[in-house]
């Protein structure tokens, strides 16, 4: 837990003996023929010893001629003994270099009790999970680490090819804003693809806010904000790398590397390579279980430190990943082809994000962005490629006014450019090619008001001008509450999020090609109003078990909302403004409690409604529970360094879209769990082993879930003139080839084992 | 008339209890002075706002009248906002709010008392020989038992 060093007790008693011949003993400390201030400098013999000054001399008085033991030591470097005999004056002088010694400070072992999730001093209720909270099951991905969260649900959309997004409190992806420390560099195309590939090693916390903030981000900001910090230069370990395997064969390895360049630069390096090529039929349809993958991503980020004691960031991130599912016998050479179904796509992407506060008295800060994706896909015979780039800067001015005013005005701009082979980028002839391009400068401000001691009020405005839409406007105000010891906090917020639909880029099910995609009217942006109240309790008992409790309610109310429409015709996508409303309503509890004797706890339950009324009338959203569980168990027998973690999830039935009356699947999903168990034991200062079972009830969804997996070009369906599919003896229930009925991951139970390897 | 004798008696035992059961706290801007009323070690807590472990460390260890006893008669006590922005001059050097991101960054003093392995976690003690030496450092919640442990053991 922690260590004792360098701990003497300094006497001054002087031992001098009037007649004895004595000398100063002097020199000077230097590391890398540096001087080095305040090393510390002991004679056993004699029970004495000084510090250096800050120049890195040092003198010991008095002391009588003799033979005598130097020993010397500074935190951070090797300590020294040196035999000395003092005859004459000329054998007083000493200096050392001082050698740099890592396994002092890597002996100091931190206790579990680091902060797994606490709040942030703020009337907005952000959640924050540090990365040791994920480590408690570790994935490839933080899309999968994220279903240890309460209320955040990673969805795959396609049996497939295994692309998800992530819910939100019931929204589905594309409510959900992702940023990169701040900067909003995944949307649009990415939200498919952009969670994957993110270096785990590298993640520091991330921060969730549920509910809309599109005052503060703009554009897709409505379900809610997922924030991912990465590690600060300064604040990473030298060398980290991590490795782990599963029974499956998937391999996933993580290397975060710190390091300086010149004196002002540091830099964080990281690489993630994910590897599965095993393919895995354990549901008997004659597709891969589980998507083959092959993905590498390069994370970079530059800290410059300037003298002005401001910020300058610099970061960088390339991913290639190269998927594929589909029948077993699929190989490369029937991509695209009508013989062997495939899904097969190529994601190459990079992004590129800083920020930098103007070297002014005023607080100013620009922040920009850049990123481009470029996807060449397939689906069966249907070809999607895509590019898209996004441009984004924003100047942000804080400035405190009196004491109760923190004032926050920015001004923002984004360019998206969106480019493929569909006829969504065609003119209206259909022919002639036109990528969309849209403009979107915006303005905001914001002001965090210090009413009293305990009561804090935010309100904010922002206005912003869409080259396709027009002008959008959002405020959003938010107030907070704590007692005086800060042990009830009350949250209370609502505001209104907006966002631009661009269905080909976010909903997968449209790229399939399994459906027609059709568009009825001029798509508008969709609009939601929110409010949301939120209550936290932090009890701390007399015998120090800590307890936190954290009760939220919300309610989304959206006027317009850009919905597919699986229903009305089984073989079309269609896509329309809501003539209605949308209401996502629902209450959710966390409790987190640690007990002193190692035992964590934390759990959280989401009960929530997500309705849509249509033309009066109101039905459940689908692929959407109305209960969800999570949990994360963790006991640490912190003498021998063995730690045992039990995560695990529940989640109610979810509506499932089916193809027509006769389709035999399931309406509903049934109610499931996923848990997993590991136990992590430490070797030493820089091994870490880690190992369990995933899956361990071994879930899976029905076998029979992608309907007629055995004739995916629909070579034996009959239509009708209508392009209905007809029943036959050879297809009683009038299906056709459908991967999109899909709600959990196909992979079973499976066993993992990995090693992490540390040194700071 | 009994009544007044009687808060005449307690009045100065309740003054003396109260100082007594006061922690004294002290800032880093003054604390090279204090050696020269008394030469003692420092102790510093590292907290910042949104650590709940140190909370629990002010709600239950650091109200133990052990402890404040402890520390008020052989320590100078020195909590720190390890996100507090001021510029603090001590131990002959400058030391200032470090941003590292967007609303994130530690002082640069948090940071050369705090770190351990490479990171500053926190609650975080760290105790200080009157030569601003640092003799300990833990990173963890420590219990009223644990704490005076360190203070017996640093005072020693």
């Amino acid at each position: 837990m922690s260590k004792w060093y360098l701990f003497y007790t300094i006497t001054f008693l002087t031992a001098t003996s009037l007649w004895a011949q004595t000398c100063a003993v002097t020199g000077t400390f230097t590391y890398k023929n540096e001087l080095l201030p305040f090393a510390t400098i002991y004679i056993p013999e004699l029970e004495r010893g000084t510090t250096a000054d800050g120049n890195g001399s040092y003198t010991i008085t008095d002391v009588p001629y003799g033979n005598y033991t130097l020993v010397v030591s500074s935190l951070g470097y090797k300590s020294q003994k040196k035999q000395i005999t003092l005859a004459a004056e000329n054998s007083c002088t000493h200096n050392f270099n001082m050698l740099e010694d890592q396994s002092s400070l890597d002996a100091i072992v931190i206790s579990g009790t680091l902060k797994p999730v606490s709040k942030q001093n703020s009337p907005i209720p952000v959640e924050v999970y540090s990365q040791a909270f994920f480590r408690k099951n570790p994935n490839p991905s933080i899309f999968e680490s994220l279903q240890n969260i309460n209320g955040v649900r990673p969805q795959l959309n396609c049996n497939v090819c295994n692309t998800g997004d992530i819910h939100i409190n019931g929204l589905e992806g594309p409510y959900t804003f992702v940023l990169i420390d701040g900067m909003p560099i995944v949307s649009g195309l990415s939200t498919v693809y952009g969670l994957t590939g993110i270096p785990q090693s590298l993640i520091e916390r991330v921060e969730i806010v549920k509910g809309p903030a599109s005052t503060l981000y703009g554009s897709e900001a409505v379900g809610g904000i997922i924030n991912i910090i990465t590690k600060k230069p300064g604040n990473a370990p030298r060398t980290s790398v991590e490795s782990f395997g599963t029974s499956w064969g998937e391999v996933n390895t993580d290397i975060g590397i710190s390091y300086k360049a010149g004196k002002k630069v540091s830099g964080l390096l990281g690489v993630n390579y994910f590897n599965y090529q095993n393919p895995i039929d354990n549901n008997g349809d004659g597709f891969t279980d589980l998507t083959l993958q092959n993905r590498i991503s390069i994370f970079n980020k530059f800290n410059f430190e300037r003298a002005s004691g401001k910020l300058f960031s610099f970061a960088g991130r390339y991913l290639y990943e190269d998927r594929w599912g589909g029948d077993m016998n699929w190989n490369s050479s029937f991509r695209g082809g009508d013989e062997v179904y495939g899904e097969s796509i190529f994601t190459s992407r990079w992004e590129t994000f800083g920020t930098y506060e103007l070297p002014t008295e005023e607080n100013l800060t620009f922040q920009f962005s850049a990123n481009g994706h470029d996807q060449n896909s397939v689906y069966g015979t249907d070809v999607y490629i895509a590019s898209q780039y996004i441009g984004f800067g924003q100047l942000t001015w804080n400035k405190r006014v009196g004491k109760k005013h923190d004032l926050l005005m920015g001004a923002a701009y984004r360019y998206t450019y969106y480019d493929d082979n569909t006829f969504a980028t065609a003119q209206t002839d259909g022919v002639t090619n036109l990528p969309s391009i849209m403009h979107l400068p915006g303005i905001f401000i914001q002001d965090e008001i210090a009413l009293a001691p305990q009561h804090n009020l935010l309100v904010g405005m922002r206005y912003d001008y869409n080259s396709l839409h027009g002008s959008i406007a959002s405020p959003r105000i938010n107030y907070k509450w704590n007692s005086e010891n800060n042990k009830d906090v009350i949250r209370l917020s609502a505001g209104n999020g907006f966002r631009v639909a661009n269905v080909f880029t976010e909903d997968h099910a449209a790229l399939t090609g399994a459906r027609e995609v059709v568009f009825e009217g001029e798509l508008r942006p969709e609009t939601s109003w929110n409010a949301n109240l939120n209550y936290v309790k932090n009890i701390v008992t007399s015998d120090n078990v800590f307890i936190n409790l954290d009760a939220s309610a919300f309610y989304t109310y959206f006027t317009n909302r850009i919905l597919p429409d699986y229903d009305t015709d089984p073989n079309k996508i269609i896509y329309a403004n809501l003539d209605g409303n949308s209401i996502s309503q629902g209450i959710s509890l966390n409790v987190d409690i640690a007990w002193q004797n190692g035992l964590t706890i934390l759990a959280g339950a989401t009960f929530m409604d997500v309705s849509i009324t249509e033309q009066g009338v109101r039905s459940r959203q689908p692929l959407t529970e109305s209960f969800s569980g999570v949990w994360t168990a963790s006991y640490a027998f912190k003498k021998i360094g063995l730690s045992i973690d039990y995560t695990g999830n529940l989640y109610g039935p979810m509506d499932l879209p089916l193809l027509g009356d006769l389709d035999p699947r399931a309406p509903q999903s049934p109610w499931f769990s996923i848990q997993n168990i590991q136990v992590t034991k430490k070797l030493g200062r820089t091994w870490e082993l880690y190992g369990g079972v995933k899956n361990l009830l071994n879930f899976t969804p029905p076998a029979n879930s992608i309907a007629r997996a055995f004739d995916p070009f629909d070579n034996d369906v009959t239509f009708d003139p209508n392009g209905q599919a007809v029943a036959t003896p050879g297809n009683p229930n009038a299906l056709t080839f459908d991967p999109t009925y899909m709600f959990s991951s196909n992979q079973g139970i499976r066993g993992f084992l990995g090693l992490r390897y540390t040194i700071f | 008339m009994r009544t007044l004798r009687l808060l005449l008696l307690l009045l100065p035992c309740t003054l003396f209890a109260q100082q007594d059961g006061v922690l004294k706290e002290y800032a880093f801007a003054k604390a090279e002075q204090l050696q020269q009323q008394e030469i003692r070690p420092y102790l510093v807590f590292l907290h910042t706002d949104w650590c709940k472990y140190c909370r629990g460390m002010e709600q239950n260890t650091f109200t133990d009248p052990a402890v404040i006893r402890a520390l008020n008669s052989d320590y100078y006590f020195i909590p720190f906002n390890a996100e507090s922005t001021e510029k603090i001059q001590f131990a002959d050097r400058s030391f200032k709010y470090m941003p590292t991101g967007t609303k994130t960054g530690m002082h640069e003093l948090a940071t050369a008392l705090g770190t351990i392995a490479g990171n500053v976690s926190f609650p975080t003690v760290v105790v200080l020989n009157p030569q601003y030496e640092i003799i300990f450092q833990a990173a963890s919640f420590l219990s009223a038992a644990q704490l005076l442990e360190i203070l017996k053991r640093g005072h020693d």
